[in-house]
């Protein structure tokens, strides 16, 4: 083999290497794309939900909105007639509305549905690296089989759809929901930050 | 075939392999029936069975009756079916749930058949969140319909049916029956 042959090969291994790794076969590292996690939402669970003007009116019917990163995906609650979760663990960087004391030890415990197409692992091996804003109800004191696997004393919160948004490159991105699907104002911001602006001050 | 032209094959392939990984999935005009999360899930035959889980309220079951019975039955190719409830292979069974702030109603697939149909699914609806309005009963319809049209492969889009979000504006059929668009498609899903 001559050196040509050398540098060709070498260069297609490693393109076929960084395709395999893009293409989710490296379990070790969060993603920066939420895509995944995105259409894992969107398989476990389609909802009809009360449709909110502005996020800032999204806002204001949440027991808390944070902005953070889902740092691990832990087995769930079981809740009767609406099923099986896993529970995000969501380091907090920002209280938007709402009190820190809300939080245990500065994370936010936040069930997801899981169904035929949505596992604990599924979700876990997705969870994107990049912030989220999560609008999120108290569901706390619902009966409930089961641990959240939350620490004891911790609230549980669930995301009110459409409320959890993913930052995406410079745009942002619908968890549960397609924001196109949503009014207009939804759209109006440019980014994430600005995204969460509008949940603040509308 | 001399080293060089393996070498020149084996690059040309390996960029051919990694242009297929990489490339974004193309825009489809209309995602029906490709399955989720592009399209929702499907049901596994035109017979689409259905039946009350434990505890479903009764006060629930005429909603739900609409949905199945004038909904699918009557105005697509769809024969609902009622049967006691086996969770290996009923269709849909109906609950209802203490569901989060703003949530009306929930269709989640709980057993796959393949990538796009589903074996079996819960539908849960929460009256104490679709009666906040007026036009209880006929909200509750059109929660009850958005839900089964889940079952049968609608995703949300469009504003002018039961699958639209939320509250319904008026007390007209349309917003508890599918529109043609949608009838279309659940019949040539099925």
């Amino acid at each position: 083999m001559n050196a040509t042959f050398n540098r060709f090969a070498t260069a297609g291994l490693l393109i076929v290497l960084a395709a395999c790794s893009q293409s989710g076969s490296s379990p070790q590292a969060q993603p920066d794309d939420p895509a995944a996690f995105v259409a894992f939402m969107r398989k476990a669970v389609d909802y009809d939900f009360t449709v909110f003007e502005t996020p800032r009116a999204l806002a204001d019917a949440s027991s808390l909105v944070v902005v953070g990163r889902v740092t691990d995906v832990l087995p769930g609650r079981t809740i009767d007639g609406i099923g099986t979760h896993a529970t995000l663990v969501v380091a907090v960087e920002r209280v938007v509305r709402g009190s820190a004391e809300q939080l245990s030890d500065g994370k936010a415990y936040v069930e997801v549905v899981t169904s035929a197409g949505s596992t604990v692992e599924q979700y876990r091996s997705s969870a994107p690296a990049g912030r989220a804003i999560f609008f999120l109800d108290d569901r706390t004191n619902i009966p409930a089989n089961g641990t959240s696997g939350a620490p004891d004393g911790a609230r549980v919160f669930a995301p009110i759809p459409p409320g959890l948004v993913f930052e995406d490159g410079a745009r942002f991105v619908g968890g549960y929901e397609d924001l196109h699907t949503m009014p207009e104002k939804w759209l109006l911001p440019a980014t994430f930050d600005e995204f969460v602006r509008s949940a603040e001050s509308g | 075939m001399t080293p060089g032209r393996l070498a020149s094959a084996a690059f040309a392939l390996a960029l051919g392999v990694s242009a297929g990984l990489l490339r974004p999935a193309p825009a489809a005009a209309d995602a029906f029936a490709i399955g989720p999360p592009d399209a929702g899930w499907k049901g596994d035959s035109v017979i689409h069975t259905f039946c009350w889980g434990a505890g479903f309220d009764v006060a629930l079951q005429d909603n739900a009756n609409w949905a199945m019975g004038t909904s699918l039955n009557r105005d697509t190719d769809i024969i609902d079916s009622f049967e006691a409830c086996n969770q290996a292979q009923t269709d849909v069974e109906w609950l209802d749930a203490n569901l989060p702030v703003g949530v009306r109603g929930q269709y989640s697939c709980q057993i796959k058949l393949n990538a796009d149909t589903c074996n079996h699914a819960h539908v849960t609806l929460d009256p104490a969140e679709i009666n906040i309005g007026p036009l209880d009963e006929e909200d509750t319809s059109k929660t009850a319909c958005h839900e089964a049209g889940h079952s049968v492969g609608l995703i949300h889009g469009g504003f002018t049916d039961c699958m639209r979000n939320g509250e319904i504006p008026n007390n007209l059929e349309v917003w508890r029956v599918y529109n043609g668009h949608h009838i279309f498609h659940i019949n040539q899903a099925h």
